[in-house]
């Protein structure tokens, strides 16, 4: 077992000790002052340069706290210091090393005193980040534009933000040896159920890696079955959506250094749902989640079936129709599933190539990818007019599928259905139906079934909606996810209960 | 998770379970040659419902032993009760597959072996068998509702294809009879035999106190439609017909069109359906198989069962496979010793619980899918007749097919002078034709876009018709709603050439771009098919006559003897 070590009231030895291990740490300051009456009390302060530039200015606490200690006796400065008698905002006292380093590389500084055995943890802005910016991945017309910034300190208060309840409970870890990664779990105190979050801390102690950089380390060390392409989590960077589902009884994680925060449990019906699906009214909302189903199907059928006729079943197709493939395709070199798997193909490595340029240069990507190729390699009959449809349509489908991990895992599915409906026609398309449905159906997030809603045990209204958005006023209760007794989440008030009786009364 | 707290499913899964593991299966097997039929088959199926019912109601009764059979009849007992049903599983496993080996190949894909396509539905059905009943219940749940309401949806859309005077045919000709109707339960007994499974999963399943209700409700919905069926396939196919078809279910869709013309068949839809059916079918078939095994505690089955499945369902000696006696081994074997087993269970009566296993089956599905070769053939590839000539010329039948000019027919070509195209094949047999099709001809022969059939005069007179009838029903891919025409030489009508149009669309056009009074009515192969198995004659075809350029289509000697002296002029001579 590692041997811990402690502060020594030897303001040198904890120095020498400090320096050995920030050997070639140029970022990492480590600052001798002398304070106190005729300057006889021997001080160190350390702390990470960028992330407290400001400590020297008059103005700030840690400056008004040392312009303090010019003035006392150094015998007072440690009693000063147990007792934060200038009431600074998150003062700690820490006892070992470990506690020091862990405070100085989350962004604080730390402050020793000659002849105290302890160190205080000064509180500071921490490491620069971006800011709160607009979620880029989940634009909606209406409703909140903030978004997640990387600091988990910013996310969290983000979501405090919308519920300003202390039945909302942060609880705060460190994940990764190395990187030592702030990670917090947010959760209604009261909706939440037991086992759920039992089952979440559990999963979060279950691994010991080096570093998490971001929230989808954590999230692919923690899901199960891990081979499953669909995402047993779902990621949000709108901090609305997470103060949603909190509501909902869910609970959600915050990684520093990540934009994205993982709701759980995770069901399929919640990839399909956009937020703002809950600010429209229930017509247009349901419109649009019948509208994404049907994209859904179209992104990952399209090309199978399309291929699965066109190969083995021509005659469901009207006649003129199938006379016109034929026509289209006449000259063509490729097979169809050769065709359409190469045009796939192409269309990938437009999309990638557009994520990964900037901003003004995606458009012309699209424009050069959809055009040019396009309409280039149709002229030089390398495919079919046809063919670059099926793959527009898809396309356009995964596009409508509000959540990316989500999209991405029926674009992935889509090659395994393409080629079954090329080799094995309607039979293939039918053998790849039940086998996705087969393992669907098997899938858990955290013992919630995946398939919730459309598979269920109890009331439509006690599992929550699925491709019908029902009406705001019907929804009284929560979802499977938050504590029975807790189910209800909308009633009359009393007082519009009394005032609708004693109208009733006056117009009687 | 609060969401499982008792990890069993619901009544609702348990119907939806029930109704499709059963209904796929029965609607393909139970009607049809040899199979249960009219009349007598309703109220067989009607009598076998109301004992089932019985039955169901008194083996709840009895289920406890069925939690644990080892501690309940002892080692040897339990491991005799697990293998007899084991047996019946693994033959119904290896009947599953024999179905779909009849089915695939020649209704959907041809060119890949049947055997090779039973054996992907093998592996796609084996994942996931050892996980659970709350994955059965939930796959039955998201899926069971859809099927459901696609095949009552279908069948109901299927009502407007049936004619009266075909029902009335099946009421005179089937009659009323004891036996058939007491043979008839008891097949569908047999059929339904597979519920006896039931006891070894009432421990997973909410509410035992209630469970008979979903299991009554799913015998009910299966039997309802299977009755509904019974009617339906001889109001559209007619009586004698489904008596001579061995899948008559299949070719029931064949004919129908879908409002709007998005589509110009769904048949293959239709088989889709049912395909899935047969598919759950045979997932459920291992998983129970499974939990038997685990009950019995003879271990897991996950990987072999699959395999003993397959190999029942291939394994032939001198030309008869297992599968054969499947229907005798229900009748004398599985069904009264399930009932001698529900009999000693009743008697000794007792309650015990065991639990589940659980692990993953990984899939070499994609992986494998070069083995399967590459039976599709591009559209371009391929012939598309729109019309299709049979005539007698001294001996030897003349077939000929009339292509479409592609260009012109889609609009995407130039302005050509080509014509559609005449492929005419002469030969003593129609195998012989098919030979020499396959040896002059580079393009494959697409009939699923026929629309007219020109039978000549000779071939019509002569006693030949049948083999012509024989030949189309081997083909699959014809429609039922093709129009059938009589002319003097059915050669002559198919070269008969018109710049704007084909044929094939020439002809149904005159057919079918009438207001509803004026809409001819013509002869369909489907209607054909019914007067030659129910009479072994052909319908009074309408004639085509070509007087000079023009062709003309009189419905019956009637309109011929009106309308001979009439003349038109074409709107190009007009010009």
């Amino acid at each position: 077992m590692e041997e811990i070590k402690r502060i020594s009231a030897n303001l040198r030895d904890n120095e020498k000790y400090i320096r050995k291990r920030c050997e070639d740490c140029a970022d990492i300051l480590i600052r001798p002052m002398r304070l106190g009456e005729e300057r006889k009390a021997d001080c160190l302060m350390v702390y990470i340069e960028v992330a407290v530039s400001n400590m020297m200015l008059d103005d700030s606490a840690l400056g008004k706290m040392i312009n303090h200690f010019w003035e006392i006796s150094p015998e007072k400065i440690p009693e000063f210091l147990r007792n934060n008698s200038l009431g600074i905002a998150d003062v700690q006292q820490l006892q070992t090393m470990d506690e020091v380093f862990g405070a100085i590389l989350s962004g604080n500084a730390v402050f020793f005193i000659d002849g105290y055995d302890r160190a205080m943890k000064i509180s500071s802005k921490g490491y620069p980040d971006m800011g709160v910016s607009q979620a880029e991945s989940e634009k909606v017309l209406r409703g909140s534009r903030e978004g997640f910034s990387d600091s988990v300190k910013t996310n969290s208060a983000l979501v405090r933000k919308r519920l300003r309840d202390t039945r909302m409970k942060v609880v705060e870890s460190q994940s990764g040896v190395r990187s030592n990664t702030v990670v917090q779990v947010l959760y209604m105190e009261d909706l939440v159920q037991e086992e759920l979050l039992e089952q979440v801390k559990n999963r979060l102690k279950e691994y010991k890696v080096d570093g998490i950089l971001d929230s989808g380390m954590l999230e692919q060390l923690t899901e199960e079955p891990w081979y499953s392409p669909f995402p047993q989590y779902q990621v949000t960077e709108r901090p609305d959506r997470a103060a949603q589902e909190l509501l909902n009884g869910k609970v959600v994680i915050l990684c520093d250094n990540s934009p994205s925060a993982l709701i759980l449990p995770g069901a399929f019906s919640g990839f399909m749902e956009s937020s703002e699906d809950w600010y429209h009214h229930f017509e247009m909302a349901t419109f649009l989640r019948v509208l994404r189903y049907l994209a859904l199907l179209t992104a990952t059928l399209l090309p199978g079936l399309y291929l699965a006729v066109i190969r083995f079943h021509t005659q469901i197709l009207p006649t003129n129709l199938v006379l016109s493939f034929a026509e289209a395709r006449g000259g063509v070199p490729f097979s169809s599933v050769a065709e359409l798997i190469l045009l796939e193909l192409a269309f990938e490595l437009i999309r990638e190539a557009g994520v990964r340029v900037p901003g003004a240069l995606g458009n012309a990507i699209g424009i050069v990818g959809g055009l040019i190729i396009g309409d280039a390699a149709v002229s030089a009959n390398l495919v079919s007019p046809i063919v670059v449809m099926i793959v527009a349509l898809t396309a356009l489908g995964s596009m409508v599928i509000p959540d990316e991990e989500f999209a991405a895992a029926f674009r992935l599915l889509k090659y395994g259905f393409l080629l079954l409906g090329g080799f094995l026609g309607i039979y293939g398309i039918v053998l790849g139906m039940y086998l996705t449905a087969a393992h669907l159906a098997g899938l858990l997030s955290f013992g919630v079934p995946y398939l919730v809603p459309f598979v269920r045990k109890q009331p439509i209204r006690r599992v929550g909606d699925g491709m019908i958005r029902i009406p705001f006023k019907t929804r009284k209760y929560r979802p499977v996810y938050a504590r029975k007794e807790q189910s209800l989440r909308l009633r009359k008030t009393r007082a519009f209960e009394a005032g609708s009786q004693n109208k009733k009364e006056t117009d009687r | 998770m609060k969401y499982a707290e008792n990890n069993r499913i619901s009544h609702r899964q348990l119907y939806r379970q029930i109704v499709l593991s059963f209904a796929a299966p029965f609607l393909i097997c139970i009607p049809g040659k040899n199979g249960v039929q009219g009349v007598n088959g309703a109220l067989g199926i009607g009598m076998a419902v109301l004992i089932l019912l019985v039955f169901v109601f008194w083996m709840l009764r009895s289920t406890g032993g069925y939690t644990d059979p080892v501690k309940y009849l002892g080692k040897t007992g339990g491991g005799i009760l697990g293998l007899f049903f084991m047996v019946y599983l693994i033959m119904s496993g290896a009947y599953l597959l024999t179905l779909i080996e009849q089915i695939v190949p020649i209704w959907l894909i041809s060119g890949i072996s049947g055997k090779w396509l039973s054996f992907l539905a093998v592996a796609v059905c084996a994942y996931g068998m050892d996980r659970g009943m709350q994955r059965r219940g939930r796959l039955a749940d998201v899926s069971g509702g859809m099927f459901l309401l696609i095949i009552l949806l279908i069948l109901l859309l299927c009502i407007g294809q049936g004619k009266t005077e075909y029902l009335r045919e099946t009421w005179n000709e089937a009659g009323l009879d004891g036996t058939y109707i007491m043979r008839d339960a008891y097949g569908f007994l047999c059929a339904f035999s597979g519920i006896g499974l039931l006891p070894f999963a009432m421990k997973d399943i909410e509410k035992k106190g209630s469970t008979g209700k979903p299991i009554f409700y799913a015998i009910l919905t299966v039997g309802g439609i299977l009755m509904f069926v019974l009617f339906l396939l001889p109001a559209v196919l007619g009586w004698k017909r489904i008596q001579k078809e061995v899948y008559p279910i299949l070719p029931l869709l064949a004919g129908a069109d879908l409002p709007g013309n998005v589509l110009a068949r769904f048949d293959v839809l239709w088989m889709g359906f049912l395909l899935y059916g047969i598919l759950f079918a045979l997932g459920s078939l291992f998983h129970y198989g499974n939990q038997i095994l685990d009950a019995v505690h003879l271990g897991s089955g996950k990987y072999w069962m699959p395999l003993v499945v397959y190999l029942f369902f291939a394994v032939s000696w001198k030309g008869m496979r297992p599968v054969d006696f499947y229907g005798r081994y229900l009748g004398y074997i599985f069904v009264p010793g399930l009932l001698l087993i529900q009999i000693w269970m009743y008697l000794r009566g007792s309650h015990r619980r065991r639990k589940k296993a659980a692990a993953a089956i990984g899939l070499l599905l994609v992986l494998t899918m070069s083995v399967s070769g590459c039976a599709g053939i591009e559209p371009e590839k391929r012939m598309y007749p729109l019309a299709m000539g049979i005539d007698l010329e001294e001996l030897n039948y003349v077939l000929s097919y009339g292509m479409p000019n592609l260009p012109q027919a889609t609009g995407q070509g130039k302005d050509t002078e080509e014509n559609a195209e005449v492929l005419t094949l002469r030969g003593n047999s129609f195998e012989e034709m098919q030979a020499l099709y396959e040896r002059s001809q580079e393009k494959y022969l697409d009939i699923g876009h026929l629309q007219i059939l020109v039978v000549g005069a000779a071939l019509l007179d002569s006693d030949r018709w049948e083999e012509f009838l024989e030949y189309l029903k081997k083909e699959p891919l014809a429609g039922e709603n093709i129009y059938l025409f009589r002319a003097e030489k059915a050669e002559n009508i198919l070269n008969w050439s018109n710049s704007d149009t084909s044929l094939g669309e020439y002809l149904t056009g005159l057919m079918e771009n009438r207001t509803s009074g004026q809409q001819k009515k013509g002869v369909t192969l489907r209607e054909v098919y019914h007067q030659w198995y129910q009479y072994g004659t052909v319908p009074a075809l309408p004639e085509i006559i070509l007087t000079g350029e023009e062709i003309q289509v009189y419905l019956n000697e009637t309109e011929k003897n009106v309308n001979t002296s009439g003349e038109m002029q074409t709107p190009d001579r007009m010009g």
